[in-house]
């Protein structure tokens, strides 16, 4: 038998031929025995393997296994929790405003620190340690000034 | 938000569309009903456990992210592993990518499809219990080559067209043709093969 018979009968088998083409493949069959030989085992072989697919079943622990799609879709979106909650119809409003909201309390966060810096600055300044002494120090310049007041009393 | 409660008791489409809703607890339903099938076809084209792992859980994760693509023309499974099966193509591209390895030097081409086959008994696996036949087939499957099991995974068990797999592969139908060709005869004489060694 011939590639292109081979390959023709192999088709025929797969219905992947037009009705004429199938006509001719037909006219063969009929008469190369070898033809239908060759029909009949690679049909064979078809019906095993589609009824007797492999099937090899999970190799790990469910929860482990569901574990590890959460803790994937929760690493690509870290702002949202993957839980039986809501994702779907919210998910947008979540993915694209947390991010956003994120940023703004990193900010928020950032301006309570200057201000609580600079007050604590400001009371570092009028630290008085002694009636007659006054000291300034500064975080910022790594100095502190310590002014005496001779004259007090 | 969906008003299932019962999710092992629930109709499939019923989860799919709770699942749409944002669900995740109907999906991870969905995933423990399916999870074998979607991980049996990963394995069946990767034959590595790890890989096959990995790929699987990556293709549950695009299902959710594109659950709202899913129309139920086919079924959810089927959907399911058809994600499994473009994840599982693009990772050999890759890994061949890596190693340099041209699809054309795979070994149909260095013979003719009219070279004498080793004779092959028309039907190998006669006798067989069902279970020690799908072992003795996931062995076979696991001595073709990439290339071969490639083709006949997508042919035999995901029932793709010729048109479909050279699609799918970038190939031309006549290489599908010639590689589904070897891959079968390959099949039928490890069939054969192994079968005379569990005898």
């Amino acid at each position: 038998m011939n590639t292109n018979t081979a390959l023709k009968l192999q088709a025929y088998l797969d219905d992947e031929l037009s009705p004429r083409q199938c006509r001719s493949v037909e006219r063969i069959l009929d008469r190369s025995e070898e033809a239908r030989d060759f029909l009949a085992e690679m049909g064979s072989l078809q019906d095993t393997l589609r009824s007797h697919e492999p099937s090899p079943a999970l190799p790990e622990d469910l929860d482990f296994y569901l574990a590890g799609i959460r803790r994937r879709l929760e690493a690509e979106i870290p702002a949202t929790r993957v839980s039986t909650a809501t994702v779907g119809p919210a998910s947008w409003l979540i993915r694209y405003f947390a991010p956003i909201g994120a940023a703004a309390a990193v900010i928020a966060m950032i301006l309570i620190a200057g201000y609580e810096r600079t007050d604590a600055t400001r009371s570092a300044q009028t630290t008085v340690e002694a009636p007659n002494v006054i000291t300034f120090q500064s975080e910022d310049e790594d100095f502190t000034i310590l002014w005496i007041d001779s004259e007090f009393e | 938000m969906s008003n299932l409660t019962d999710y092992p008791e629930s109709e499939e489409n019923d989860l799919v569309q709770a699942a749409k809703e944002g669900d995740f607890a109907a999906f991870e339903e969905l995933v423990t009903r399916h999870r074998d099938k979607v991980y049996a076809r990963a394995f069946s084209m990767m034959r590595n456990e790890d890989e096959a792992l990995d790929l699987s859980q990556d293709a549950w994760i695009k299902g959710w992210r594109r659950l709202e693509q899913f129309h139920g023309k086919s079924s959810f499974a089927t959907w399911m592993t058809r994600i499994t099966i473009n994840l599982c193509l693009d990772q050999i591209r890759k890994k061949k990518r890596q190693r340099a390895e041209s699809i054309e030097q795979m070994d149909e081409e260095s013979g003719g499809v009219e070279r004498r086959m080793p004779s092959v008994n028309p039907n190998p696996t006669e006798g067989l219990e069902r279970d020690d036949l799908r072992l003795i087939i996931d062995k076979a499957l696991g001595q073709l080559s990439e290339a071969h099991r490639t083709v006949l995974v997508l042919h035999e068990f995901e029932e793709l067209e010729y048109k479909e797999i050279a699609k799918r592969l970038d190939c031309s139908i006549g290489t599908v043709m010639s590689r589904l060709f070897y891959a079968r005869r390959k099949m039928a004489s490890l069939l054969g093969n192994l079968q005379k060694k569990t005898d």
